[in-house]
């Protein structure tokens, strides 16, 4: 076996050992999605549902950061786009496959969102504290960062995103 | 079905479309409707009162709607179908969160489920109130 051979094994299984989650470190659920081409996640306790190919209606009066309303089951739930609150290229239509059902600060409310990555529980310790490089806009949004499959994904804190989007009227 | 509605209530609305989409208002704020014989001139038009729009050239059969005011009815020019038609409690729901909280559209009250559409609810009785210029998203063309 060659030392070449040796090293990528030994670094494979220096890798696998990272991933093995101890028992005891406390795991969070976390939903990852693609917004803008960047990858973001919401703690899994914040979603209720993630629903696929759901008729979005327009409601007058709205501002462009509302997509419109869905029926989920005869309930009535607005759908919001972050792309303006995270300052995201928007797509020239909407083209998002996957709308979050969100629950957080009191309200609901689903969020579109261009693709969903994974549903996965993560060791709570990997998700490393926002960096103080992160853009000011961001800075109240984030609740940490993850690499996960070589990107990064940036945690976002859904109480404040729903208590922001609903305070900025004021 | 989280909303409680009362068992057995109605509602009497007038059902109307402004550009293809579909509103209600409670029967009780309209004195009376006509057709809107061509002449329009000094009505005020609903595309610019409830979707912010510039008044365009109808592409169907207008009627004027006589809202109650006070002291002054007032006429709101909207698009055929008019009708009249009763709706279940449980059919309105209270406007979503994040709407009721950002909506520039005052007169917006609710929302309710009317077959394959979500009908937009107004109350009129306010008055003519223009909603603020270019806060709004411009309506879709619908389906």
């Amino acid at each position: 076996m060659s030392e070449s051979s040796l090293d990528q094994i030994l670094s494979q299984r220096h890798a696998a050992r990272k991933e093995i989650v101890g028992l005891d470190d406390p795991a969070v659920k976390l939903v990852i999605f693609e917004l803008g081409g960047d990858w973001f996640a919401f703690h899994g306790d914040r979603i209720r549902e993630i629903l696929a190919q759901t008729a979005v209606y327009f409601v007058p009066g709205c501002p462009p950061s509302i997509e419109g309303v869905i029926n989920v089951r005869g309930d009535i739930e607005s759908v919001l786009l972050l792309y303006e609150l995270l300052r995201l290229p928007a797509p020239p239509d909407s083209c998002g496959a996957s709308i979050l059902l969100g629950q957080g600060g009191g309200m609901t409310s689903g969020i579109r969102v261009e693709r969903v990555i994974d549903v996965v529980d993560v060791p709570q310790n990997s998700v490393q504290p926002p960096p103080s490089t992160l853009p000011e806009h961001m800075r109240p949004l984030v609740l940490g960062l993850l690499l996960f499959h070589q990107h990064t994904v940036t945690v976002l804190d859904l109480d404040r995103i729903f208590a922001d989007y609903a305070k900025e009227a004021e | 079905m989280s909303e409680v509605a009362v068992a057995g209530a109605t509602i009497d609305l007038v059902v109307f479309r402004v550009a293809g989409h579909l509103f209600g208002v409670e029967a009780c704020q309209v004195r009376g409707s006509r057709p809107a014989d061509g002449n329009v001139s000094g009505m005020l038009d609903a595309e610019c009162l409830l979707l912010g729009l510039p008044p365009a050239p109808p592409v169907t059969t207008r009627w004027l709607l006589r809202i109650k005011g006070d002291p002054e009815d007032w006429e709101l020019c909207v698009d055929a179908p008019l009708e009249l038609c009763r709706l279940e409690a449980a059919a309105v729901h209270r406007l979503p969160d994040l709407v009721g909280a950002r909506t520039g559209l005052r007169q917006l009250r609710a929302l309710a489920l009317s077959g394959k559409e979500v009908m937009s609810l107004v109350d009129l009785r306010g008055g003519p109130v223009m909603p603020p210029g270019g806060s709004v998203t411009p309506p879709p063309h619908p389906a």
